[in-house]
């Protein structure tokens, strides 16, 4: 248990690179289309398929080559998940974004933007709160309105508050 | 915590986003509408929606803008739109090759009968076959026999797109084929043509009538059934008969949009070919403003239904 | 033809024009500096404006806005490490390095220099010699670029990083990204498990982000008790010597750029990549590329500005656009009743030498307007990070999101975020991989292309019709040798 904990990040995407590479050989058909046919001849000059086996074949030599060049230090001398303040900020940090990727949609930007930047600015180190709320607020307020008033973009938003903007303006 | 409280503000809290989210539509539109165009940006779709967005909002008083959503040949686009809701503030403007072509050729995640209601069709581009102004081909018939002799090579704009389709239609109607060489568009595949790359391709008009003029470009035939140029005969008297070569700009809306919402969208859209503003814009771009109303399109698009569905049948065997 | 160009020269001398060009500068700067908003998209928004102007001040203000715009996506390049866009890529492996290390100021000084020197030359050089190059364009078919595209790839990886072996392992890891979706020429599934998410492909601009900018800021969070800011210092702006130091490489990369600009389909990523691998091979100090080197930010900025020229000669002379920046360009010609292709220089050929000398004013001005914002960009950095990450990071998830308007890029960010860090972790370096999936699509496509033209008799086709595709292909595996040999003892 104590070794794989030192397998070291190299080893690990090195051999996702090979576990890749073969399995998506070994699937290919399954994970490739086949192309239509036109009047008895094939619809593209070249098969689906072609750039895909050239590519994964090399990915998989290179990193079989790769894993034996590296033979020697499997191992990392210090567990990949180390642990510690700082690794627990970073933890914090994928889990805040994560959680932000999957809300912008359905509670809109401002408030996914809101609570993600206040929960990331304080994972960040900072402790003022009326800076955090202050940036929390009127960050995502100012952008959206830039975006979608200056540069004609959309940004999810609730129909709520988007009426509120187009009341702030028709006023 | 007191759980009370909490129950109190989050039963207010849904009230306000459940009634928030419904208001009463008093006035379509009260905010602006999203054109979504399911297409990149910069080619002749993107340019005619910027012309039409930067005019319709004096006839719609609120604004109209464009979001470009281009992928998986013009799916993502068109499926956003699918799903949105029917209130007349999500439109596509889509082509019918993408509308009514594509769910034969592949398997949509919408069904772009039932999906989708026309709320106007703005204007429609005829394809014409050119060849190079040196070439030794000077006539359509020449070109079929050369085709059935050789080697004919014809740039595409891509699979299934606006130029592919009418040359399988003649390769179909002809019975003889041509080398298609694929290119990301009508602009490379004319480009090809000129470099000598290819023998023959196709092209509208708008982009045209430079070449022509300047004698780079010689036009062998043109789509419908009346001639486009006085000395180039069209698809109807070389025998290529139907809707062939014929690209219709149509905006669409989510299926169930209700219907006073369309008849606005339908009057902002005729009020538009009044507009000189627009119809001097359109010129500039070389294309046409042949308005036609949602209602009279949808039985074009029937057409156009049972029309691709044999053709797709009978050239890919 | 001489007199049209004395006349163009005239017309472009007005004062609203000028004014115009200022005001296009500064706001294609601003918003190329918001990573996301991509300057293709102001430009597009601002397309309909420049129907209601006079045609020497509506078009020239769309090229301001296009010049300000790469220029502006190279500031959050340097300062966050966040490119936008292929291009700007290559200015972040040094440029973010100089600015952990207190120099923002010079390197965005130099980039400043760097491309507004490029983009200038290339245009002059275009003006002048329109015609042939609109005759060379023509040379370069899809065999051509497959080969150059293919000779492009070799060179980036050989001189790149320090292991070559990982280099490639990332760039088919790259080439294999990009083939997820549908395949470019027959639009068949590959690769998507089903998922209709999948379906159009992975998306650049989260990928560029998230394999960036993400590990950037988890690293800092990672470092210290009590995070601080990206560097306390801005640093002094650039001294004399130091630009003299880079004059060499600017006037390389220039050179660089422009030749890419006239090969159609290579573009601007490629000739930011190949300037800066040239001026790591040509230097005495290789291994400072990539630690905050100056140079590499100068070769990387003066050859993707340098493409800029080249690129309009198709739709000046033919009406063809070649990228969307060109057809948004076309639009707005069109519009005005210039009708570009053959025709346009005989029927109004001093309006059009005027747009082209408006081009060079544009510049030109650029370089002040430039010269005066890098200071207050610059101190960007010096913003606490407790403030800095989360608008840093609002930005990255608006930005991702506007690009397609889907969600799921949002999801992608993330996990490609996490992948970066990973790759950090491993020393695998995520250039390559950006690169693979940036040119492994038009790889594949030219190939096809070139298979669909030979038709039936292939080996007739590579050795007479087309002999600049294969002396390009030859060529290759030699260059990339010596290349590597070169590496290789330099290293040691």
């Amino acid at each position: 248990m104590n070794r794989l904990s030192r397998v070291s990040a190299e080893t690990w995407l090195t051999l996702f690179f090979v576990v890749l590479s073969l399995c998506c050989l070994a699937f290919m058909s399954q994970l490739v289309a086949e192309s239509k046919v036109l009047f008895g001849r094939s619809l593209t000059p070249i098969q689906p398929t072609l750039f895909p086996i050239i590519i994964l074949s090399a990915l998989g030599v290179l990193s079989l080559w790769q894993i034996w060049v590296m033979r020697s230090h499997w191992l990392s001398d210090e567990p990949m998940l180390m642990g510690g303040k700082g690794f627990r900020r970073v933890v914090f940090l994928f889990a805040i974004m994560l959680v932000y990727a999957l809300a912008m949609d359905t509670v809109g930007f401002f408030i996914s933007s809101a609570i993600a930047m206040g929960m990331i600015g304080f994972v960040a180190g900072n402790r003022v709160v009326v800076q955090i709320l202050l940036v929390s607020i009127v960050a995502p307020v100012l952008l959206y309105l830039v975006a979608t008033r200056g540069l004609a973009v959309s940004l999810p938003e609730l129909s709520v508050i988007e009426f509120a903007y187009a009341g702030l303006f028709n006023r | 915590m007191n759980w009370n409280k909490l129950r109190v503000m989050a039963i207010a809290g849904l009230a306000m986003l459940t009634w928030g989210g419904a208001p009463a539509l008093a006035e379509y539109p009260e905010k602006p509408i999203t054109l979504v165009i399911p297409l990149g940006a910069g080619g002749s779709h993107d340019l005619n929606a910027r012309v039409i967005t930067s005019i319709i909002p004096q006839h719609l008083n609120q604004a109209m803008i464009v979001q470009l959503n281009p992928g998986a040949s013009g799916q993502k686009g068109t499926q956003e739109v699918a799903n949105a809701t029917a209130d007349g503030y999500t439109l596509l403007f889509s082509h019918n090759y993408i509308d009514m072509l594509q769910q034969h050729v592949e398997n949509l995640p919408y069904d772009p009968n039932a999906d989708f209601v026309p709320v106007a069709r703005v204007n429609y581009a005829p394809i014409a076959v050119v060849v190079r102004g040196d070439s030794p081909i000077n006539s359509f018939d020449e070109l079929i026999a050369a085709a059935k002799s050789g080697t004919v090579t014809m740039a595409h704009s891509g699979n299934w797109g606006a130029l592919f389709v009418p040359a399988a239609q003649i390769m179909k109607a002809k019975e003889a084929s041509f080398n298609l060489v694929p290119y990301k568009g009508g602009g490379p595949a004319m480009q090809a043509l000129l470099a000598g790359d290819a023998d023959v391709t196709m092209g509208f008009p708008s982009t045209l009538s430079p070449l022509i003029a300047s004698g780079d470009v010689k036009v062998l035939a043109t789509a419908g059934k009346e001639r486009i140029y006085d000395d180039v005969p069209s698809f109807g008297e070389l025998g290529i008969g139907g809707d062939v070569g014929f690209m219709h700009r149509v905006v669409l809306a989510p299926a169930g949009t209700p219907d006073d919402v369309l008849k606005t969208l339908g009057d902002a859209f005729s009020a538009l070919q009044e507009d000189k503003t627009y119809t001097r814009m359109m010129g500039r771009l070389g294309e046409n403003t042949d308005y036609i109303g949602g209602a009279e399109y949808q039985k074009m698009r029937e057409d156009q239904n049972s029309a691709y569905k044999d053709l797709v049948a009978t050239i890919t065997n | 033809m001489i007199e049209q160009f004395t006349d163009g020269f005239a017309m472009a001398l007005r004062f609203d024009t000028l004014l115009m060009i200022i005001v296009g500068l500064f706001s294609g700067m601003l918003v190329g500096a918001l990573p996301g908003f991509t300057t293709l998209m102001a430009m597009a928004i601002l397309l309909p404006l420049s129907f209601f102007l006079d045609p020497l001040v509506g078009i020239p203000f769309l090229l301001g806005v296009y010049k300000g715009g790469i220029f502006g996506g190279s500031i959050p390049a340097i300062l966050v490490s966040m490119p936008g866009t292929g291009a700007a890529v290559a200015t972040s492996i040094d440029g973010y390095k100089l600015t952990q290390k207190g120099q923002s100021r010079k390197a965005l000084d130099i980039a400043l220099f760097s491309s507004v020197i490029g983009d200038t030359a290339s245009d002059i050089f275009t003006v002048l010699l329109i015609f042939p190059i609109a005759f060379l364009v023509m040379q370069f078919g899809p065999p051509e670029l497959f080969a150059v595209l293919l000779m492009s790839l070799i060179i980036i990886v050989v001189t790149s990083g320090r292991s070559p072996l990982k280099g490639l392992i990332m760039m088919f890891f790259g080439f294999w990204l990009a083939q997820i979706g549908t395949d470019p020429i027959g639009g068949v599934e590959r690769f998507t498990f089903g998922l209709f998410e999948l379906k159009s492909g992975i998306p650049l601009l989260p990928m560029l982000i998230g394999v960036f900018a993400l590990p950037e800021i988890a690293y800092a969070l990672m470092r210290t008790d009590r995070v601080q800011s990206i560097s306390k210092l801005v640093g002094e702006r650039l001294n004399r010597d130091e630009f003299r130091r880079c004059v060499k490489t600017i006037r390389r990369s220039t050179v660089i750029g422009t030749a890419i600009g006239i090969v159609p389909g290579l573009g601007q990523v490629v000739a930011a990549m190949m300037g800066y691998s040239a001026a790591k091979n040509a230097s005495d100090h290789p291994e400072t590329f990539g630690e905050g080197e100056i140079e590499g930010v100068a070769a990387a900025e003066a050859a993707n500005n340098a493409v800029n020229g080249p690129t309009l000669v198709p739709l000046l002379t033919l009406g063809i656009p070649g990228d969307n920046v060109t057809a948004i360009l076309l639009g707005a010609f069109v519009a005005q009743g210039l009708r570009p292709g053959p025709q346009l220089f005989e029927e109004q050929g001093a309006t059009v030498f005027a747009i082209l000398i408006a081009m060079v004013f544009a510049n030109l001005l650029f370089l002040v307007i430039g010269y005066f914002s890098i200071p207050f960009f610059s101190r960007i950095v010096t913003v606490k990070s407790g403030l800095l990450i989360p608008i840093v990071i609002m930005f990255a998830f608006a930005g991702a999101y506007v690009f397609r308007s889907d969600p799921t890029d949002l999801l992608m960010l993330v996990g490609f975020g996490l992948f970066g860090l990973l790759a950090r972790a491993g020393k695998f370096e995520v250039m390559p991989m950006v690169m693979g999936f940036i040119l492994g699509p038009p790889l594949e496509y030219a190939f096809g292309q070139t298979v669909a033209m030979a038709g039936t008799s292939p080996l007739s086709f590579v050795f007479a019709d087309r002999p600049g595709m294969l002396g390009v292909l030859i060529a290759t595996p030699i260059v990339g040798y010596l290349l590597w040999r070169r590496m290789r003892s330099v290293r040691s």
